[in-house]
């Protein structure tokens, strides 16, 4: 697959994937060049065919995922993430290079592992172009598909190992100046050995103190809708690691609830959600609030009181779970604890201990992830997604999404 | 900020002082690189300095891995552009670099029509950029010596004196030896410390600058206090490397 055209002398050059060095490819024929392309033998890069998928397992914010089989280690599993290349004039995706570039860069216990990028042979089939995939060690369970399964029952050691875990990763890659931006259930991985992985960084970005008193401006169409912090709903583009933070508050109050605590169908109905249980958001709680894009044009009830512990309640037993809750589902996010104020927190550190997840996950053999999982509730959560913006979201039933919510 | 290195103002001004290049004439045998050509229509790009870095080292790396006969040198050199932007999070737009790509081999010829010709070269470059990322193993994030560089250049800042280091352009040489041995392959054969401390080393020979409280001994040079596994003759077998970079240099007419 050497690129054919040649800068210095375009003409001379037939169409951008004649397979062969320049000279040659003016002599062969289509077919020969077919056929040149279906032998050639890539050094550089392995082929897929390595690994022999075995399941659908998943739809990722870039391409679908698969369960596959090591050939040459049967009892080795990976999962294989197909990169979609939909824009072919603009090369490959940056937002998958992105991927790649911070998943090299991220090597952590509480970070999912990258092994390699795999690519197809290239044939007919996909018009002589490769297709790319990324493998990953396998996880047997995503959290999502944890707690939609009514017989897996954590206890709050558990639990705290669970959000210790989680959190251990986020403080890893925020030091690391990475920010996840897709926070949720679905993501969190967990191995069949009780260790949490953090997944799927396609929506991740590099992000940097402001330069030059330059404040940044990133997308705030980011983070799947019932896990968004306020700040993003309200417009801003100058966020940093709490957006993060916020999501993990959400996933914390999801071990007990079981099912996603603020299930909005628009950005409005989340921000009324979010004031319901965690107070008006006004500039005497949140200074500088007034400054934000959507601040004046979203409808923010007022007068709200502040909810969590009390809302909580019922479900966390355990005072200090409610309090670290309260300090992650903080509206300004300036205030918001960070990864490590909550490890340090003393829901970690009282009894009981946080403790090994391997003995309950071992009672379960099946694999459970969220895609495999009935549905947990009517409305499609995946259907909120922000990358899919431009798909109809209105698909997602209005009224079951109130049925179902917990408070 | 005006501590800070202007890269681009370091070129904009070597730039009027040289002659204009004709890339198609170039002899790569003699060792040549297209960095010179990366560096060309980066700046015309006016992408920032560590992109244009990252291409001219993305271009390296691929050409250590294949034999370069079979490649258009000028083609991947605009694919590993068009990739650095994208790794550095500096898009460079695509138009934008066969239009320059182009008229920095072609002088004075005009924006290319939108034709078989454009489109031809769009489609080389994008498969050019794959293929490039296929034999990097997509590896394609670097560490720069830039940012070592910088740390260094502040420490010695204090360490020299405010007067007497701003009587002597200490740190703009450096990063002018630093861009400039990126014309140079061996800079993959270096870790971006090294090759930091060299450059420094070197622009504080070129204004005769010694540093206070350092005896001049055997054992003991400067930078150890910032590099510990730098050995002498490493240290004096970059140094040459870099000023190799000068001699390599085409003569322009």
């Amino acid at each position: 697959m050497l690129p054919g055209a040649n800068l210095r002398d375009v003409n001379h050059s037939g169409s951008g994937s004649t397979p062969a060095n320049h000279n040659h490819s003016v002599m062969m024929s289509t077919r020969e060049k077919e056929k040149y392309i279906e032998n050639f033998n890539f050094p550089f890069c392995d082929e897929s065919s390595k690994y022999e998928k075995v399941a659908k397992i998943g739809q990722g914010t870039f391409g679908e995922v698969f369960k596959a089989r090591d050939k040459s280690n049967p009892k080795k599993f990976v999962a294989m993430k197909k990169v979609l290349m939909d824009n072919e004039k603009e090369g490959f995706p940056i937002t998958a290079l992105r991927e790649i570039r911070i998943l090299q860069l991220l090597k952590h216990e509480n970070v999912v592992h990258l092994i390699e990028i795999c690519r197809t042979k290239a044939s007919q089939h996909n018009r002589y172009r490769s297709m790319f995939y990324l493998v990953f060690e396998f996880c047997e369970h995503d959290l999502a598909g944890l707690l939609s399964n009514v017989n897996v029952k954590f206890n709050l050691g558990e639990i705290k190992k669970v959000m210790q875990q989680l959190l251990n990763g986020l403080y890893y890659i925020h030091s690391n100046k990475i920010l996840h931006r897709d926070m949720k259930a679905a993501n969190v991985l967990i191995t069949k050995n009780g260790v949490l992985k953090l997944a799927d960084f396609g929506l991740a970005r590099a992000f940097s103190t402001n330069k030059n008193g330059q404040p940044n401006r990133f997308t705030n169409r980011v983070v799947t809708l019932w896990y968004r912090p306020p700040e993003l709903l309200l417009g801003e583009r100058n966020y940093g690691p709490p957006v993060d933070l916020w999501g993990a508050g959400c996933i914390m109050a999801e071990m007990w609830t079981r099912s996603p605590i603020m299930q909005g169908n628009s950005e409005q109905q989340q921000l009324t959600l979010i004031s319901q249980l965690c107070g008006s958001i006004t500039p005497t709680v949140w200074p500088g609030v007034e400054n934000l894009e959507l601040y004046k044009k979203m409808d923010l009830p007022q007068q709200q009181k502040r909810k969590v512990k009390e809302r909580l309640k019922p479900y966390m037993k355990d005072p200090y779970a409610l309090d670290l809750l309260d300090k992650l589902l903080v509206l300004d996010p300036s205030k918001r604890h960070d990864a490590d104020s909550a490890l340090n927190h003393d829901f970690f550190w009282t009894d009981p201990m946080p403790c090994d997840l391997g003995k309950m996950l071992a009672q379960h053999s099946q694999s459970m992830f969220e895609f495999l999982a009935p549905p947990r509730r009517p409305t499609n959560m995946r259907a909120h997604h922000t990358m899919a913006a431009a798909r109809p979201t209105s698909s997602a039933v209005q009224d079951g999404g109130y049925q179902d919510r917990v408070f | 900020m005006k501590d800070v290195i202007d890269v681009m103002e370091l070129q904009r001004e070597k730039n009027r002082k040289i002659q204009p290049l004709d890339y198609r004439q170039m002899d790569f045998a003699s060792g040549f690189t297209p960095a010179r050509f990366i560096f060309e229509c980066g700046m015309k790009l006016q992408a920032q300095p560590l992109t244009i870095a990252t291409a001219a080292i993305l271009m390296h790396r691929f050409f250590k891995e294949v034999d370069s006969s079979n490649y258009d040198h000028y083609l991947i050199a605009a694919s590993t552009l068009y990739l650095a932007g994208k790794v550095k999070d500096d898009p460079l737009k695509i138009r934008d670099i066969i239009n320059v790509a182009h008229n920095t081999l072609h002088r004075g010829s005009g924006p290319l029509e939108i034709g078989d010709e454009y489109w031809n070269m769009r489609d080389a470059i994008v498969q050019a950029e794959l293929l490039i990322m296929r034999v990097l193993k997509f590896e394609v994030s670097i560490v720069h010596p830039h940012k070592y560089m910088l740390h260094y250049l502040r420490t010695l800042e204090g360490w020299i004196g405010k007067e007497k280091w701003s009587n002597s352009p200490i740190a703009r040489t450096a990063a002018a030896f630093l861009q400039d041995y990126h014309h140079d392959p061996s800079i993959l054969d270096y870790p971006p410390q090294h090759i930091a401390i060299a450059c420094i080393s070197l622009a504080l020979q070129c204004y005769g600058i010694t540093l206070p409280l350092i005896e001049e001994n055997e054992d003991e040079m400067w930078y150890s206090v910032f590099v510990k596994d730098l050995q002498k003759d490493k240290h004096w077998e970059i140094m040459e490397k870099i000023m190799e970079v000068y001699n390599k240099e085409p003569e322009t007419v």
